[in-house]
């Protein structure tokens, strides 16, 4: 192994291993595996910092399973220690969340994104065409950031001279200072007013001159037979911005890092391209890059694995530890793209199960084919310190050199 | 004589049976799992589809 690695083993620390900290802790995103697994045997379902915290995480797969199928017990509702308006349709449970999914699945089913193939097909070749001949790139920057939110951009009609501006916007809104997640800093607080601004803005226009775009679909949807409010537009478009752009460029990340090190993996998609939606499934179930959903919030008293929880605990199920429970995988620290089946939770699972599932797969594998069919030879540069962000999983910055390009 | 199910209320769209066995499963438009008619029940797509349902909402009796 070179001077790149990431299987660093967690510097022996005093119990407990995992305070509500630990998840902004960059060597705990760059290398969580071993907390999950010590959090899995030793304290799975945790109370983090002390017995007054009402912020519980859990690290079984059973467990997660429980939680994540049982929105009557543990709901999405209520007030997640997010001083902002609730998310459509992320913060509403059945039957209100059903009547918004059954609203949005259309626009975001396999069959409508595989319309947008051909587009991301260019966009993807487009960003590589820029920096190919020079035979190298910072995979981030130049790549696993802009895609996303490029076809974002076209997805809500939005022009692709506004790529930056919105870059930048999404970075301020999800990361803030990136000091705290309990509680949105002002710069977020900014950001969202900037981002509810302009998402008026071209809603109002929108209505004024109809385009073949998302949000005019919106504008034209009903439910419970009358039109949806400016509220309720601006709302669930937000949510949008902000489940469907980071969490790509994170997956991308993850990614390329673990194929920069792992070469055989890498050469392995080079050699056999069909095996792509494999790759990009069992890379996701390792890397696991969102690594929690929204706390669920308890709506009564019962238990968990033999701990009692309350009523208004937070209950944080923590999907990279499920992911790679041995109690339900075998060897889930072997990256295995012929792994037979597994019920990943990469996007959650049940009735919040990720509303954009099928377009980052998408993203994905459309990625993955372009990129390996004209760099199939890369790798990370000797004495790369990778820098990892926490919550979700991304490297910020990723050099990659070219070895062969065709 | 083999049987095949999903339960509808289970489902919640992965998609992971109709990516994996196409044969068998394909997508409404909310992009939830309906069954291809057929009378042919490959039994390897049919547990394929089984073990990869992250919701257990597909059930099959060979
Ligand atoms: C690989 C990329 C992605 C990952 C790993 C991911 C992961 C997740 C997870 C774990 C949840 C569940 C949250 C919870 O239960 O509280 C979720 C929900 C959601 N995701 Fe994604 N996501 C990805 C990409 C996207 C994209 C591209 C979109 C854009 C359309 C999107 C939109 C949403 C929405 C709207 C929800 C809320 C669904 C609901 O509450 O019913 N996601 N995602
Ligand atoms: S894999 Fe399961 S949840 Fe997903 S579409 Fe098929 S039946 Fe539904």
């Amino acid at each position: 192994m070179g001077p790149v690695s990431d299987t660093a083993e967690p510097a022996e620390s005093a119990e407990p291993i995992f305070q509500f900290d630990s998840l902004l802790q960059p060597e705990v995103s760059k290398c969580p595996w071993p907390y999950y697994k010590r959090m899995r045997d030793t304290n799975p379902v945790l109370r983090a910092g002390g017995d007054g915290s009402e912020v519980v995480f859990i690290a079984k797969h059973e467990d997660i399973d429980y939680v994540l199928h049982n929105p009557k017990l543990f709901s999405s509702n209520g007030d997640q220690g997010q001083q902002m308006a609730p998310l459509i349709p992320i913060s509403f449970d059945p039957p209100v969340h059903s009547k918004w999914r059954r609203l949005l699945d259309p626009f975001f089913s396999p069959r409508e994104m595989a319309k947008l193939e051909a587009d991301i097909t260019l966009q993807a070749n487009e960003l590589i065409d820029r920096f190919i001949d020079r035979g190298e790139c910072d995979y981030a920057d130049e790549y696993a950031v802009p895609l996303p939110c490029s076809v974002f951009l076209k997805i809500m009609g939005l022009p692709l001279e506004d790529l930056d501006a919105f870059v930048n916007l999404k970075d301020r809104l999800l990361r803030g200072t990136g000091e705290s997640f309990q509680s949105q800093d002002e710069v977020q607080k900014q950001a969202h007013e900037e981002l509810d601004a302009r998402l008026e803005a071209l809603l109002n226009e929108r209505r004024r001159q109809p385009q073949d775009d998302l949000l005019t679909q919106l504008l034209h949807s009903e439910i419970d037979g009358r039109p949806l409010t400016q509220e309720e537009l601006v709302s669930a478009s937000n949510l949008l911005f902000i489940a469907g752009l980071d969490t790509v460029t994170d997956s991308l990340t993850c990614f390329y890092s673990f194929l920069g090190i792992h070469q055989e993996h890498r050469q392995r998609i080079v050699d056999d391209p069909e095996v792509i939606p494999r790759a990009i499934e069992e890379m996701l179930r390792y890397e696991s890059p969102v690594t929690m959903v929204l706390p669920r919030q308890v709506t009564e008293e019962t238990e968990l694995g033999g701990c009692p929880l309350h009523q208004g605990d937070r209950i944080i199920p923590l999907l990279g530890s499920a992911n790679n429970d041995e109690r339900v995988i075998d060897d889930p620290e072997v990256v295995d793209f012929d792994r037979p089946s597994f019920r990943h939770y990469a996007f959650g699972a049940g009735v919040h199960r990720c509303l954009g599932s099928h377009l980052a797969r998408l993203e994905l594998r459309v990625s993955l084919r372009e990129w390996h069919r004209r760099i199939p030879e890369y790798h990370i540069p000797e004495g790369t310190e990778l820098q990892w962000a926490s919550l979700l999983r991304q490297v910020e910055h990723l050099p990659l050199v070219f070895d062969r390009v065709e | 004589m083999s049987r095949l199910e999903i339960d509808q209320e289970r489902c919640t769209g992965h998609g992971r049976c109709y990516s994996l066995a196409p044969s068998l499963f394909d997508s409404d438009e909310f992009g939830h799992a309906v069954l291809v008619p057929t009378h042919e029940i490959n039994e390897t797509d049919a547990w394929t589809a089984v073990q990869n349902c992250p919701e257990g909402a597909i059930s099959f009796e060979p």
